[in-house]
C-alpha cells in the first residue's frame, strides 16, 4: 500500500540513509568477529584474567595498571590492531564514525543552508575525533 | 480528549497510576538490594571466572532489549544506571558502552525511518549543531571528573541518580501530542525549510508537517546533549517532549527524528571515550549482542504487550537505580554509611 503514496523525500535524507545502513553493517562485522574471537581467547593483547582484575577502576588507571599506557588518542589500540581486542575497538571506532561517513554522502546532496549546516555538523566531528591531538585535557 | 471532558475520572486514573508506581518503587527497590548483595559476594569470590560478569551483562542486556522497545524508554537510559549501581565495573566503561549500545540501536532503526521521511535530516542538522557542541564537552567533564579527582566516580554516582530522578519526572508528567496543530512559523523554520511528509497507515494518506520554535528548543537541545555526553545516555527521552510539544513534530516525527539525533550526539561522545581507553571489548560485546537479540524479540513482544504496565515498571526501575546509585555516590564521599 505505502508504495502507492510517493512522498516527497530530499535526496540528501536518503543518501544519508543508504550510506548509515551499508557502514553499519560493515562496521558491525568487524566489532562483533573480532570481539569474539578474543572472548574465545584468539590473539589476545589485554588478558581477560587481568581486565577483571582492573575493570573497576578508572579507564586510566586501567590501563596504567594493565598495559603501562596513558591513553590520550587512538595509538594504544591502531598500534597493536592485529590483536583481536584492539581490533574489536577499532571496530567501535568504525561504527562511531557511521554518521560522519553519512552525512559526507548527505553534503553532495544537500543544497543552500543544508550544506553550510552539515559542513558544521562535519567540523565539530572532525574535532571530537582529533581533540586528543588539539587539545590536553586534564587528568592524564 | 475524552479524559478532558471527564476530570474525575483523569484525577482518580492519575492517582492510582501514583500510587501504582510508588509501590512498583519499593519492590523495585527491594529487588535491587537483594540483587545488589549478590552481586556483592560474588565480588568478593576470588574463584569466580572472568567470563561470570561478560555473561551475566550479556543476561541483562538481554532483558533490557526486550522491556525497552515495549517500554519506549532506550536502551542506554536503563543500562548505565543499573549497571553502575549493580555491576563492578568502572563508572568510565559503562558509560562507555552506554554510549555503544545507543548508538548502535539508533543507527540499525534510524535509516528505515529516513527512508519512510519520518526522521528527517532537515530537522535534525539544525538542532545537532548545538547539541553535538555539548555532547562532546559532556563527554570530556564527565571523564575529567572520574579521572581528575579520586572521589570523582562518586560525584558523577550521584548526579546521575539526580539525572534519573529528573528523567522519572519529565517521563511521568510530559504528554504526547500526535499531530500537533502548528499554526505560526517561525522566519528561521521556515527559511530553512524544516518540513516533510510520510505515509501513514493509520490514515491511508500522506502526512504533511512543519516544525516551529526552533530557538525555544535549542537551550534543552543544549543540556540534552550534555547529559548524553557525561552519562553515556540516549537521551530519547528529552528529545522527543522538546520536539512534539515545543516544535510542534507530530509524534512519530518526534521518536524517529529523535534516533537520527541519538546517532550524531552520541558517536561524537563516542570518540571522546574511545581516546581516553573508556571501551572494553569484555564489555561492550556482551552488551551489544545482547541488547540486538533482545530488542528483535521484544519489538515483536511489544503488539501484544500491554505497554503502560511496563511502562510504569521501567519508571519504577529507573527511579529504584538512581535511589540507589545517589546511596552510592554518598557512602562512598562517606557522608552517610556505605552500605552498597
Amino acid at each position: 500500500m505505502a508504495e502507492e503514496y510517493k512522498i516527497q523525500n530530499p535526496e540528501m535524507n536518503v543518501a544519508f540513509a543508504n550510506t548509515m545502513n551499508i557502514a553499519f553493517y560493515i562496521s558491525l562485522v568487524v566489532l562483533l568477529g573480532a570481539g569474539f574471537a578474543y572472548l574465545f581467547g584468539i590473539h589476545q593483547f589485554t588478558d581477560p584474567i587481568h581486565v577483571a582484575k582492573y575493570w573497576g577502576q578508572s579507564a586510566s588507571y586501567f590501563w596504567l595498571h594493565e598495559k603501562g599506557l596513558a591513553p590520550n588518542g587512538y595509538g594504544y589500540f591502531l598500534h597493536h590492531i592485529h590483536y583481536m581486542d584492539c581490533l574489536s575497538i577499532f571496530g567501535i571506532a568504525c561504527v562511531a564514525m557511521v554518521p560522519f561517513i553519512s552525512l559526507i554522502a548527505a553534503f553532495f546532496k544537500a543544497d543552500g543552508a543544508y550544506k553550510f549546516i552539515i559542513l558544521i555538523l562535519m567540523a565539530e566531528f572532525l574535532f571530537a575525533i582529533f581533540k586528543p591531538y588539539i587539545m590536553h585535557v586534564a587528568g592524564e | 480528549m475524552k479524559e478532558a471532558n471527564n476530570p474525575k475520572k483523569t484525577k482518580l486514573k492519575t492517582t492510582l497510576r501514583v500510587i501504582g508506581v510508588i509501590l512498583l518503587v519499593c519492590l523495585a527497590i527491594a529487588e535491587l538490594a537483594w540483587a545488589k548483595n549478590v552481586a556483592s559476594s560474588s565480588e568478593l569470590a576470588k574463584g569466580d571466572p572472568w567470563w561470570m560478569w561478560p555473561a551475566i551483562l550479556f543476561v541483562f542486556t538481554f532483558t533490557i532489549g526486550l522491556i525497552a522497545p515495549v517500554s519506549g524508554v532506550g536502551g542506554g537510559v536503563l543500562f548505565v544506571p543499573i549497571t553502575t549501581a549493580f555491576f563492578p565495573f568502572s563508572v568510565d566503561f559503562i558509560r562507555g558502552t552506554g554510549l555503544v549500545m545507543a548508538m548502535c540501536s539508533a543507527i540499525s532503526s534510524t535509516p528505515t525511518l529516513a527512508k519512510k521521511g519520518l526522521a528527517s535530516l532537515k530537522v535534525m542538522a539544525p538542532v545537532v549543531v548545538v547539541s553535538m557542541a555539548f555532547s562532546i564537552i559532556g563527554g570530556i567533564v564527565g571523564l575529567w571528573i572520574t579521572n581528575a579527582f579520586p572521589s570523582g566516580k562518586y560525584y558523577i554516582d550521584i548526579a546521575l541518580g539526580i539525572i534519573l530522578w529528573f528523567i522519572f519526572y519529565v517521563m511521568l508528567t510530559s504528554k504526547k501530542v500526535e499531530f500537533p496543530e502548528v499554526t505560526h512559523i517561525d522566519n528561521f523554520s521556515r527559511k530553512l525549510e524544516m518540513k516533510g511528509e510520510w505515509y501513514e497507515p493509520n490514515l491511508g494518506e500522506v502526512v504533511e508537517y512543519h516544525t516551529t520554535r526552533f530557538f525555544a528548543g535549542l537551550p534543552t537541545f543544549a543540556f540534552v546533549g550534555f547529559i548524553a555526553g557525561m552519562f553515556g545516555l540516549g537521551a530519547g527521552w528529552a528529545n522527543v517532549p522538546v520536539l512534539n510539544l515545543i516544535m510542534g513534530a507530530p509524534i512519530k516525527v518526534a521518536t524517529s527524528t529523535s534516533m537520527m539525533i541519538i546517532t550524531l550526539n552520541d558517536a561524537a561522545a563516542a570518540w571522546v571515550y574511545l581516546s581516553k581507553g573508556a571501551m572494553l571489548p569484555l564489555i561492550v560485546v556482551p552488551s551489544v549482542v545482547g541488547i540486538s537479540i533482545g530488542a528483535r524479540i521484544g519489538a515483536k513482544l511489544a503488539v501484544k504487550a500491554k505497554p503502560k504496565v511496563v511502562r510504569y515498571l521501567v519508571m519504577a526501575i529507573m527511579l529504584g537505580a538512581g535511589i540507589l546509585d545517589v546511596i552510592k555516590g554518598l557512602g562512598g564521599l562517606h557522608i552517610i554509611p556505605k552500605i552498597l
